[in-house]
């Protein structure tokens, strides 16, 4: 399993604890960490987006009498064993990596609201079907899954995005649950209930509002553990083919020389970092924000 | 070892005396007693030859079973083991074996002719895992305590070599029966020139010598450590500080820096063995194309392949057979690299603008994904856009076997010095006990004609004859495209003598003893 | 009273989460392409060989009756025999599983011993200096991946500065502690900041609590304040947060594993995916979900023991 879990195994009612209070955005204050994370993002995508412009090497084509070289001004973070420039793949991997973080935030945050939300307000036998399913998948090994999930559909992201999203949707559904029984309870929707509204206009007009806040606070924590999940299966070998690159197979490709090429492991490792430092600081300001205006 | 260019024919119809193999080393005698200690990168997994697939495995098998027959140090001869000699009939169908009287298992049982039977005759079940090992059928025949006949349905000669393979190790009939499939999977009756002391799973395997070995010399030491060490480095570092004394696999990057170490010693061997991409000549117009799988033959450049990929430790494939010591292997057909022909054969095939084609490997194998993105950037040059396909290993192999790819990458390897094991798999169909030329779909009916007639064929000039005009042929249609012999390297440290790893990759820890 | 039928009612709760890992990793080994039969007669197989083989192992079944007993089979407690290994998979995973156990508890110990003095010294230095170094190091390391670490550790502590041993298990306890050391830094710097913020934040809830200022106001000397009050609850915020993550300590050490060499559950997940070894897979899941199953009902009895005023439901 991955970092993911960490956050998705947590039941909501100890969430407070984890989400609150300690964090970054405290640091530097609420506004500053907003825009600071929101400034370093958008750096590094403008980057990976002019990665053309700022690199002349092709993050693909090999030059196989430059390999192994140490980091210099012609090749910033070194080259390769095929003698690929590191810098220029770093940058354009940011693309892809970033776009799989994201979508594998979204996707389980979609599934599990939608099935968290039917188990809240439906209850019943939907509810003891939904949650039995929300507790087999939090104590599935996440290998097994990911492994099998990528085996039986091929590699590539599709298969990736099946196999986190299968991962950790139970999270969301938990929070999306309690938050909509406490809401089923409310009295503006018992108030809706009684003018005889339907179900359908209830659950999307009333509810849903009030409980999407805190699904949202909590991706924002999970985002950082999901990009680094993604990173790690390219790392075991289930991300993108070669030779396109991205952080975690950059990292997997130079282990073997981690004796003789340390800077193919550590240089592509400092971009998840970074990423990592500015997603907190930008999950952290959205999260205080949207704390506050409720 | 690297380069093994002897060409021998191996000796057939003829009954051999018992004789000793001289150690090497010959000037020197051998030293008795201390504790070899060898560093391999995985455990065992069972100690039951017949379920067995994997080289961890099959390699500590052989410190503990004994065969009826086994190799001569060079693998170009075949020597008596457990049998002391036997005979063969004139039209090679029928084989007896004449059984020591003095060799006994590790419990002390004598090593009788009904265990031979009982071996032979359980490691070609139906589920044996090394039924392949066993060609034309044989049936064994208990004649007395101590001796055995072997018939087999069709005349054979490469029959023979195969018996020194692991899914002819002699087990115990009375321990089998004992313990049942579960003990032997957990600890072996050995027959050979170890027996197994202990087992730490994960970490050690402890060898000690079996006293009723048949060669009373051997083996000259005392106790052989097998440790598992996963990780490449640490193997290196262990061997370095003298920790171990052997390091198997050692990585190519490693091994400069290890030949200038002192008190250790890396060893090259160019295994029989061949990384090469089988097309799917059914399925993908293109590749049915012989000019197009000409052209991509010359497009590749084999040896900038070796010096990127094994860092210059390896031999350009040139014959489809598994390496240049393999019996009858010849270079004289090799397709060297040229970009200018490649180009040119390229615009006379049916696909002269180029064509997508995907390459699926196993994920997570090095050699398979630097090949492939070599692959990728040298067939770019005449047009070839190759996708690669990285799968989950076990998919790889149904994807392959199954036929449902473009292109393949595959490691073949040929577990014996004779041609003939990988013929029926890389040139047969399915029909007649092959695999439709290792899934491609490829068919040419000569080079069956020419094989069958090889497998029976008692003059080993008329062998050479015909597996001349057989890589002829496959140089010249390019069933699969081959590309180089890899090398593996192992470290010794400077007291170890005697230890050789075979280019089949086995080794024997019988065979060596530590001087002072 | 309330306890026990909590338990009643978690127990209960347990039969069908075990009946759904089992149908899910019935169903995900049977959908993944390739065939045990097939990688256990290898390359050489002839198709004639292959179905009778299938035949054997009651492959060619339908599919209904195979997972009807294999369900028998589970329920006797028998997990079946290993494809590779040709022994009981539950005796092959007991042995795998002894390294991963071994080196999640020596990195919880770590972790214990490494947070719960920050995190006590970033609360009583609430947004001083020392509070905001420990929390920006918090979410440094939190950042990073796991493998990326692991390998960098190595890079410094076994090639640059040849402390500590590059990869095994050892054999005495002391060399065992020695070698899993790296590793078990690496998983302990992984959890740290979940662990040095949760429990920074439960001591200043518990330090503002009125009890405790009461007592603070009283007199009572702050060592003791600490013990009785502060540390209780930071305790039982450390088990919380190690019990929920139990699921993720025993998976997320695959990559510790891959990374270290070490003899553990992960490699045998991954080998036996490879090997379509379906007795060994199902045998997996149903022995890990049983894990984080138990790990989790028994923080949540410990939680209740620390804490009485805990509501169930």
């Amino acid at each position: 399993m991955t970092e993911e879990h960490a956050a998705s195994t947590l039941p909501s009612r100890r969430l407070p604890s984890l989400m609150g209070r300690g964090r970054l955005s405290a640091l530097v204050g609420q506004r500053t960490a907003l825009v600071a994370g929101a400034v370093m993002i958008s750096a590094i995508v403008l980057v990976s987006v002019m990665a053309p412009v700022i690199s002349p090497y092709d993050p693909v084509d090999q030059d196989l009498r430059n390999a192994l070289q140490p980091p210099s001004w012609t090749h910033l973070f070194g080259t390769d064993n095929f003698g690929r420039d590191i810098f220029t793949r770093v940058i354009y991997a940011a693309q892809v990596d970033l776009r799989i973080g994201f979508l594998c935030v979204f996707f389980p945050w979609v599934l599990g609201t939608i099935l968290g939300g039917i188990a809240g307000y439906a209850g019943g036998v939907f509810d003891t079907l939904i949650m039995r399913t929300v507790d087999t998948f939090t104590a599935f090994p996440f290998l097994v899954m990911a492994i099998g999930v990528i085996a039986i559909l091929g590699p590539g992201v599709t298969s990736m995005y099946i196999a986190l999203t299968l991962a950790g949707w139970s999270m969301y559904a938990r929070i999306v649950r309690a938050e909509v029984l406490v809401a089923k309870r409310s009295e503006y929707v018992l108030a809706a209930r009684a003018l005889g509204f339907s179900h359908t206009r209830i659950m999307l007009r009333h509810v849903l509002p009030n409980v999407i806040t805190p699904t949202i606070i909590f991706a924002m924590t999970d985002i950082v553990l999901v990009i680094l999940s993604t990173t790690t299966l390219a790392f075991l070998g289930l991300g993108l083919p070669p030779p396109a690159p991205t952080w975690g197979t950059m990292i997997a490709e130079g282990k073997s020389f981690i004796f003789t090429a340390w800077w193919m492991v550590t240089l592509p490792g400092l971009a998840i970092v970074l990423v990592g430092i500015s997603l907190s600081l930008f999950g952290d300001g959205v999260a205080d924000w949207l704390r506050e205006r409720e | 070892m690297k380069r093994m260019t002897l060409r021998q024919t191996a000796a057939v119809g003829v009954a051999f005396a018992a004789a000793l193999a001289a150690p090497a080393n010959a000037q020197e005698e051998p030293r008795r007693g201390g504790t070899l200690v060898v560093a391999r990168p995985a455990d065992v997994n069972l100690w039951d030859p017949k379920y067995t697939n994997d080289n961890a495995s099959l390699w500590a098998q052989h410190q503990v079973f004994a065969n009826l027959i086994q190799n001569s140090a060079d693998g170009l001869e075949l020597r008596p083991s457990l049998a002391e000699s036997w005979e063969i009939s004139e039209d090679s169908t029928t084989y007896t074996f004449n059984l020591r009287q003095d060799a006994s298992f590790c419990n002390g049982d004598p090593i009788t002719a009904e265990d031979v039977k009982f071996s032979f005759d359980r490691a070609t079940e139906a589920d044996s895992n090394v039924s392949w090992q066993f060609p034309a059928n044989p049936v064994v025949t208990v004649i007395d305590d101590h001796t055995v006949q072997i018939d087999i349905d069709r005349p054979n000669v490469a029959f023979v070599s195969y018996l020194t393979l692991w899914g002819s190790h002699i087990l115990s009939k009375d321990y089998a029966e004992e313990v049942g499939p579960e003990g032997l999977a957990a600890a072996p009756m050995g027959s050979g020139a170890f027996c197994l002391e202990d087992w730490q799973k994960g970490q050690v395997a402890i060898l000690t010598p079996n006293p009723g070995y048949w060669d009373p010399e051997r083996p000259y030491v005392d106790r052989v450590e097998m440790r598992v060490v996963q990780d490449d480095n640490a193997r290196i570092l262990q061997l370095r500080t003298g920790e171990v004394d052997v390091a198997l696999l050692v990585p190519f990057s490693q091994a400069a820096s290890l030949a200038n170490a002192p008190g250790v010693e890396a060893t090259m061997v160019t295994i029989y063995g061949t990384a090469a991409i089988v097309p799917n000549i059914r399925n993908v117009p293109e590749l049915s194309d012989v000019k197009v799988r000409q052209a991509i033959s010359y497009a590749v450049d084999r040896e900038a392949m070796i010096d990127a990929i094994l860092l210059g430790n390896g031999e350009p494939a040139e014959s489809p057979f598994y390496g240049p010591g393999i019996l009858y292997h010849t270079d004289e057909f090799a397709t060297g690299f040229d970009l200018e022909r490649a180009k040119q054969l390229m615009a006379e095939s049916s696909a002269p603008d180029g064509f997508e084609v995907d390459l699926t490997i196993p994920s997570g194998d090095e050699m398979a994904q630097q090949t492939a993105v070599i692959l990728n950037d040298q067939l770019g040059e005449i047009g070839i856009q190759v996708n690669v396909m990285p799968v989950e290993a076990g998919t790889w192999w149904s994807m392959w076997s199954s036929g449902e790819f473009e292109m393949v990458y595959k490691l073949g390897t040929n577990d014996v010095i004779d041609p003939a094991m990988n013929i029926p798999f890389d040139f047969w169909p399915k029909d007649i006990g092959g695999s439709d030329s290792a899934f491609s779909g490829y068919a040419n009916e000569r080079i069956i004609e020419i094989s069958v007639a090889a497998e029976g064929a008692q003059d080993p000039a008329l062998r050479e004859e015909l597996y001349t005009e057989l890589q002829q042929i496959a140089m010249e249609e390019v069933p699969q495209l081959y590309l180089f012999h890899p090398t593996i390297i192992y470290g010794t440290r400077d007291n170890v003598e005697n230890f050789a790893v075979f280019p089949t990759k086995l080794h024997r820890f019988w065979e060596v003893w530590l001087s002072e | 009273m309330a306890l026990l039928a909590f338990l009643r009612r978690r127990l209960i709760q347990i039969l069908p989460v075990l009946f759904g890992i089992l149908l899910v990793v019935f169903m995900v080994v049977r959908l993944v392409p390739g065939d045990p039969a097939r990688m256990m007669l290898g390359v050489y197989a002839t198709d004639e060989s292959l179905a009778e083989l299938r035949d054997q192992l009651g492959l060619n079944d339908p599919i209904w009756m195979q997972f009807g007993s294999f369900l028998k089979d589970v329920a006797t407690g028998d997990l079946g025999i290993s494809l590779v290994y040709r022994r009981p998979v539950l005796e092959v995973v007991a042995e795998r599983l002894a390294p991963t156990i071994t080196l999640i508890a020596y990195a919880v110990i770590l972790s214990v011993l490494v947070c719960i003095p920050l995190a006590m010294l970033a609360a009583s230095r609430r947004g001083r200096r020392t509070d905001q170094v420990i929390r920006a190091g918090a979410t440094l390391t939190l950042a990073m991946p796991g493998f990326w670490l692991g390998l960098n550790l190595l890079i410094v502590f076994a090639v640059v500065w040849p402390i500590f041993p590059v990869a095994g298990f050892g054999d005495t306890l002391i060399d065992r502690l020695w070698h899993l050391f790296l590793p078990a830094l690496t998983i302990t710097l992984a959890l740290a900041p979940i662990l040095i913020r949760t429990l920074r934040a439960s001591i200043i809830e518990a330090m503002s609590a009125p009890h405790v200022e009461f007592a603070r106001t009283k007199g009572l000397p702050a060592g003791k304040l600490m013990r009785r009050h502060v540390l209780r609850n930071a305790l039982m915020a450390t088990v919380t947060i190690l019990g929920v993550n139990i699921g993720w300590l025993l998976g997320g050490s695959v990559v510790i594993e891959n990374v270290f060499s070490i003899p553990g559950i992960g490699n045998l997940i991954v080998s036996s995916v490879t090997a379509r070894d379906y007795p060994m897979i199902q045998g997996i899941a149903l022995i890990f979900g049983l894990l984080v199953i138990t790990i989790n009902l028994a923080t949540d009895i410990v939680y209740a023991l620390l804490d009485p005023r805990v509501s169930y439901d």
